[in-house]
């Protein structure tokens, strides 16, 4: 039972990395109908960012998070900027092909100036809590913590300001919020950038955890995230957060109970599921104009 | 008409610009025309629309009624001439900005947020009256509670004044017919708009409900607004119209008072065929 419990626990640390970047993902995807396959690639943004920072300046995580979560949400304007605002209303092929293309050049040039190998991220949080016999470490909670407080934000953000409103507003009727006197270029870049900050902040959790980073870290994490997204469906950001996290839970007991190498099955047999009995998602999907 | 383009005030004066009668318009369209591909929707338009009154724009289905209504939105932009609005050229201008400048519009067949519930519908609107960061919104400080606060005691007001507050909790969805194009009044008013364009008001209206709609946009310009509208109910436009164009095949046709177009021939004859 311990074990089941330590499992759980690990997959809830790694799942809420994998809510806050499909959260991103179903974010962008929802408000400028434009699927941003190069969003996960602000997580890798993030995870280099921060062991640039650790390895030349300071491993000072009060200074490693912020200036990783700038990088990528600077990753994420310019990728706005190059593939998403040029691509709206667009086919969605469109967005695909560039976004897509980006999303390549982000992961060889991150190989070009780290190389193949995984890099070293030292940085280590010291300590661990033990509740009867599971354990999580101080490293563990501190990212976890952080993917709630984005969670609890994007959510309070989405609901009770003038700029989440204005948001779905967009996302729905993006012509008529228009007429009303929404920006859109405005909503575009703070969807895009709002999403991609998240990402940076799950891709530095994710380096501070493993101990590295990899320039082609995005790939799996980011299809696994955007896996999270379509099975949730867009209408409610708690549902995809939810699934996030199981989707982590579920990953580490088939991977403690039955093969490590069965892991990766559990996200697209999951897909496969959902996509066959409820296509909109478990939670529903906006239906756009 | 040449006097739009010559006696048009520089951009930022809210000056009467002068019209063709010495009347300050509020709104100026002149040689307007709109192209798609080898389709000429609409041509050489000029219009004067002059403010606290009702303009009507009629015209037989095609006409180019909608499409006008698009390009002084700015949801299209024209292929030929100018829209001037409060005496700045707009023409061209991204829709959002037009609508910061004090213009609003209605739809056709009401377009509300379906995933936003009543009031939210109206308070979403009020963003262009806005002004708090996304910072001060978040945390809920400095100018975004105050100007959260009055943005709810507005909506409030405007889903009172077009009768419809009973319903603020409730999803657009859930309202009849009639309520939902209050709502999109209501909505098209949160953005403090001197014009206001209303494509069709009352389509789909019994006639009760169309004349509580046309005593609500009297109300509207005994309040000091200018109202624009298309409108296909004949009894609705020739009982509140201060004045009327007629549009056929994207051309304009004939302008006046009521009593004036009615008369017209060419009206007569794009209505009712060659007979007239």
């Amino acid at each position: 039972m311990e074990q089941f419990f330590q499992q759980v626990v690990n997959g809830v640390m790694v799942g809420s990395s994998y809510a806050i970047v499909a959260l991103g993902f179903g974010l962008t995807f929802s408000v400028m109908h434009v699927l941003n396959l190069a969003h996960p690639e602000t997580a890798m943004v993030g995870a280099f960012a921060a062991f640039v920072v650790a390895t030349l300046f300071t491993t000072n995580l009060l200074v490693v998070i912020p200036l990783a979560v700038l990088a990528a949400l600077l990753a994420g304007l310019l990728i706005e900027r190059l593939a998403i605002r040029p691509t709206r209303g667009r086919h969605i092929l469109t967005s695909f092909i560039a976004t897509g293309g980006l999303s390549i050049v982000m992961q060889n040039g991150a190989q070009r100036i780290f190389g193949v190998d995984p890099v070293r991220v030292a940085v280590q949080v010291e300590g661990v809590q033990t509740v009867g016999g599971v354990i999580a470490s101080n490293m563990q909670l501190m990212t976890f913590g952080l993917a709630v407080a984005m969670m609890v934000g994007a959510r309070y953000y989405v609901r009770n300001t003038r700029w989440g409103r204005a948001t779905r507003a967009v996302s729905e009727k993006h012509e008529v919020a228009q007429a009303l006197g929404v920006d859109i270029n405005r909503v575009s870049q703070l969807t895009v950038g709002l999403s991609t900050a998240m990402a940076g902040a799950a891709g530095v959790s994710l380096a501070l955890l493993h101990s590295q980073a990899t320039p082609f870290m995005g790939a799996i994490f980011g299809t696994k995230s955007f896996v999270c997204m379509l099975v949730a469906g867009n209408r409610h950001i708690e549902g995809i957060m939810f699934v996030g996290i199981l989707l982590g839970v579920l990953e580490a007991l088939v991977a403690g109970y039955i093969s490590a190498s069965l892991r990766d099955m559990v996200a697209f047999g999951i897909l496969v599921l959902v996509l066959y009995l409820r296509p909109a998602g478990i939670f529903g999907s906006y239906e756009h104009d | 008409m040449a006097a739009v383009e010559g006696g048009a005030p520089a951009p930022g004066v809210s000056g009467p610009a002068d019209g063709p009668n010495g009347a300050g318009s509020l709104l100026a369209l002149a040689g307007l025309g709109k192209r798609f591909g080898g389709l000429e929707a609409l041509a050489d338009v000029a219009l004067e629309v002059p403010p606290r009154q009702v303009t009507a724009i009629i015209g037989p289905n095609g006409a180019g009624k909608t499409t006008l209504f698009n390009l002084v939105t700015g949801d299209l932009k024209p292929t030929a001439g100018t829209v001037h609005f409060k005496g700045v050229d707009v023409t061209g201008w991204e829709a959002h900005r037009i609508c910061a400048l004090g213009m609003a519009r209605t739809f056709q067949s009401p377009r509300l947020f379906e995933n936003l519930n009543v009031i939210e519908n109206v308070i979403a609107a009020r963003f262009v009256r806005t002004r708090s960061s996304l910072v001060e919104s978040l945390l809920g400080v400095g100018r975004s509670r105050a100007e959260h606060a009055r943005s709810v005691a507005m909506a409030e007001e405007l889903l009172r004044s077009v009768e419809i507050w009973h319903h603020r909790g409730h999803m657009p969805k859930e309202l009849p017919y009639g309520d939902r194009r209050r709502l999109e009044i209501a909505r098209a008013l949160a953005t403090e708009p001197e014009l206001i364009l209303m494509d069709e008001p009352t389509a789909g209206m019994i006639p009760s409900e169309a004349a509580e709609l046309m005593a609500l946009i009297r109300t509207l310009v005994d309040d000091g607004r200018t109202v624009l509208l298309i409108e296909h109910n004949m009894n609705v436009v020739m009982a509140i119209s201060d004045s009327i164009m007629v549009l056929n095949f994207g051309r304009k046709i004939a302008e006046g008072p009521p009593a004036q177009v009615q008369q017209d021939a060419k009206v007569l004859e794009a209505y009712l065929g060659v007979e007239a």
